[in-house]
């Protein structure tokens, strides 16, 4: 079994994970508030990834992230290495990927808070966010667990993507899917097995706890982002 | 230190309701009740006080303090009005208990000075026994008089209140209103509360403002608004036709004689006593309760025989109003076969007869 690469797929799901809860959650917040028109559009653009093939998200990551790119540009006059295929690129590119599994339990939990209590809030003399932290944040708790760990199981999972814009570089870039891949190809299927069970195992074990969690507020799929 | 409140707005809502009230309080004192049927914008005002709902138009200012100047393109956000807002489905945290509720607003107190503001308004709300519980297992009452508390704990300078007393019925609600009185009395906080409900802007308004389809019809005391309604839209709203200012004199038996001074005469009604009134009242009598015959001595078990003069005849609908002069204004609506055959007949005396539970008293305001 590849612990190296294990140990780097856990890493990069529990960064993109963490950087989904603290970055989607104002992108959740106003999804489940806003009346503009415009919510439909951003809706879509957050669930884009979950129709897309990967390799189709993985395409345009590789362009916008290249050298060529500004993108690609600032941050190797910045870090003095290319992003593509480093950690770092393979981090941005799982923030896009995993937006929507975060985004949207967070929204469903936010748009689920009575405005009234966050309205009662305001007028006791906390700030919009003050009201947030200490209202909606402890109102939403099992959807913000569920944003997490949906995130975080589906990053893990991740191949498609991975490939494209991270390659195959060992403690680098090789996550734990690609290295079964890389299993299959060379007929290891005894090494293929073992990293297959521990990622069956981890995802169960993700999804148990998810469910147990939604338990008494509806299922962790959205019908929408309300 | 009377407050002044100077209310100017205007506010088309998402369904085409148009709102435009503009009014005054804190003349008469500092409670005052906005009085409409639903869906006469009331809420909205309210709301607008808040600084919850942005009005299209208009300016409201406390004191002379700006919350919203339309033309100035003030908007003071809700955190930084010190309102305390208690809306009409209360809204308390249920993630946290009601001693937590209560001080939600007490952040960036020092430790000494939120542990006495929670200690007054937990004496002044008789909360001691409910402070560990957990909100959801609070009844009605209980769940408003936390709400209160939570909102007089953050020393407000306006309290609003949304319908206080809607979710509760019979003794509960009794309760809660002369708890309301009293807090009103002790804190004596200006204090803008919505209603649709007579009694209850009767018996803790000083002023009432009627609010009839998004406009401002009358302001005025209670007696003012509910007695002498200023236009058509009020009287048919208010629904009582006559409404006196009276004194309780002495309660025999159950039955209260209340003494009504109007126009410098002084006439004594009987009416059925309830408990906890106080000494002011309003004595509140409906046209179609009361009776009239012929001068005569027939004897009779009305416990008030009123001889009375008719000032006018005014045919509505169905019935005719009869406004009398019994030494007090009174108002009674008979059928026109009464008026026929009887005769009522202009300036002419008639004997008006009103039951003792016919004539219903609310508690009043003192220099109300």
């Amino acid at each position: 079994m590849d612990t190296v690469a294990l140990g780097l797929s856990l890493r990069l799901s529990l960064l993109t994970a963490g950087v989904l809860l603290i970055c989607g959650a104002p992108l959740a917040w106003w999804l489940a508030r806003t009346r503009t028109r415009l919510r439909p559009m951003v809706e879509a653009l957050v669930a884009l990834p979950l129709v897309l093939p990967p390799t189709v998200l993985g395409f345009y990551l590789l362009v916008a992230l290249g050298p060529g790119s500004p993108a690609g540009a600032a941050w190797e006059g910045l870090a003095g290495s290319p992003l593509l295929f480093s950690f770092e690129g393979l981090l941005v590119a799982s923030l896009l990927y995993s937006l929507p599994f975060a985004v949207q339990p967070m929204a469903t939990a936010f748009g689920q808070v009575d405005t009234s209590l966050v309205e009662a809030a305001r007028c006791l003399g906390a700030s919009e966010t003050g009201a947030f932290f200490r209202v909606v944040v402890p109102l939403s708790v099992r959807g913000l667990v569920s944003a997490f760990v949906l995130a975080f199981a589906h990053t893990l999972g991740e191949f498609g993507v991975v490939l494209m814009v991270g390659g195959n570089i060992a403690g680098r870039t090789r996550t734990v899917s690609i290295a079964i891949y890389d299993d299959v190809q060379r007929l290891d299927y005894a090494a293929a097995g073992r990293t297959s069970l521990v990622l069956l195992g981890v995802s169960f074990a993700v999804l148990v706890l998810t469910y147990a969690l939604q338990r008494r507020s509806g299922g962790p799929w959205p019908a929408g982002s309300r | 230190m009377a407050s002044r409140l100077e209310v100017d707005l205007r506010r088309v809502l998402p369904d085409g309701t148009r709102v435009a009230a503009r009014f005054e309080a804190g003349a008469h004192g500092p409670v005052t009740a906005i009085f409409g049927p639903s869906g006469a914008g009331k809420t909205t005002v309210l709301r607008a006080l808040a600084g919850l709902d942005r009005p299209d138009a208009g300016r409201i200012a406390l004191d002379g303090d700006v919350f919203f100047d339309a033309e100035r393109g003030v908007n003071v956000p809700p955190h930084a009005r010190r309102t305390g807002y208690v809306a009409q489905r209360p809204a308390l945290f249920p993630h946290l208990d009601v001693q937590d509720n209560v001080a939600f607003g007490l952040r960036g107190l020092s430790r000494q000075r939120r542990e006495d503001r929670l200690r007054e308004v937990v004496a002044l709300l008789d909360l001691t026994s409910l402070a560990p519980r957990r909100v959801h297992t609070l009844s009605g009452g209980e769940i408003q008089r936390v709400s209160l508390a939570r909102a007089l704990a953050n020393a407000p300078r306006l309290l609003l209140l949304d319908e206080p007393l809607s979710a509760l019925d019979g003794p509960a609600r009794t309760a809660l209103r002369s708890e309301l009185r009293r807090v009103f009395e002790a804190t004596r906080l200006p204090v803008v509360l919505v209603t649709h409900d007579r009694d209850e802007a009767l018996a803790l308004a000083d002023t009432v403002v009627a609010l009839v389809a998004g406009r401002v019809e009358q302001v005025g005391t209670g007696d003012g608004v509910f007695g002498r309604p200023a236009t058509l839209a009020v009287a048919r709203m208010v629904g009582v036709e006559t409404v006196l200012p009276a004194r309780v004199m002495e309660v025999s038996d159950g039955l209260a004689s209340i003494g009504v001074q109007e126009g410098g005469r002084a006439v004594t009604l009987h009416a059925m006593s309830e408990e906890g009134l106080g000494d002011e009242v309003w004595a509140c009598i409906r046209g179609d309760e009361v009776i009239l015959e012929r001068p005569g001595d027939a004897a009779t078990s009305a416990r008030n025989r009123l001889p009375a003069i008719v000032r006018r005849i005014v045919p509505e609908g169905r019935l005719v109003r009869i406004e009398l002069d019994a030494g007090v204004p009174l108002v009674a609506l008979v059928t026109r076969q009464a008026v026929s055959e009887l005769p009522i007949v202009l300036d002419e005396a008639v004997i008006a007869l009103v039951k003792a539970p016919s004539i219903h008293l609310l508690p009043r305001r003192h220099g109300a």
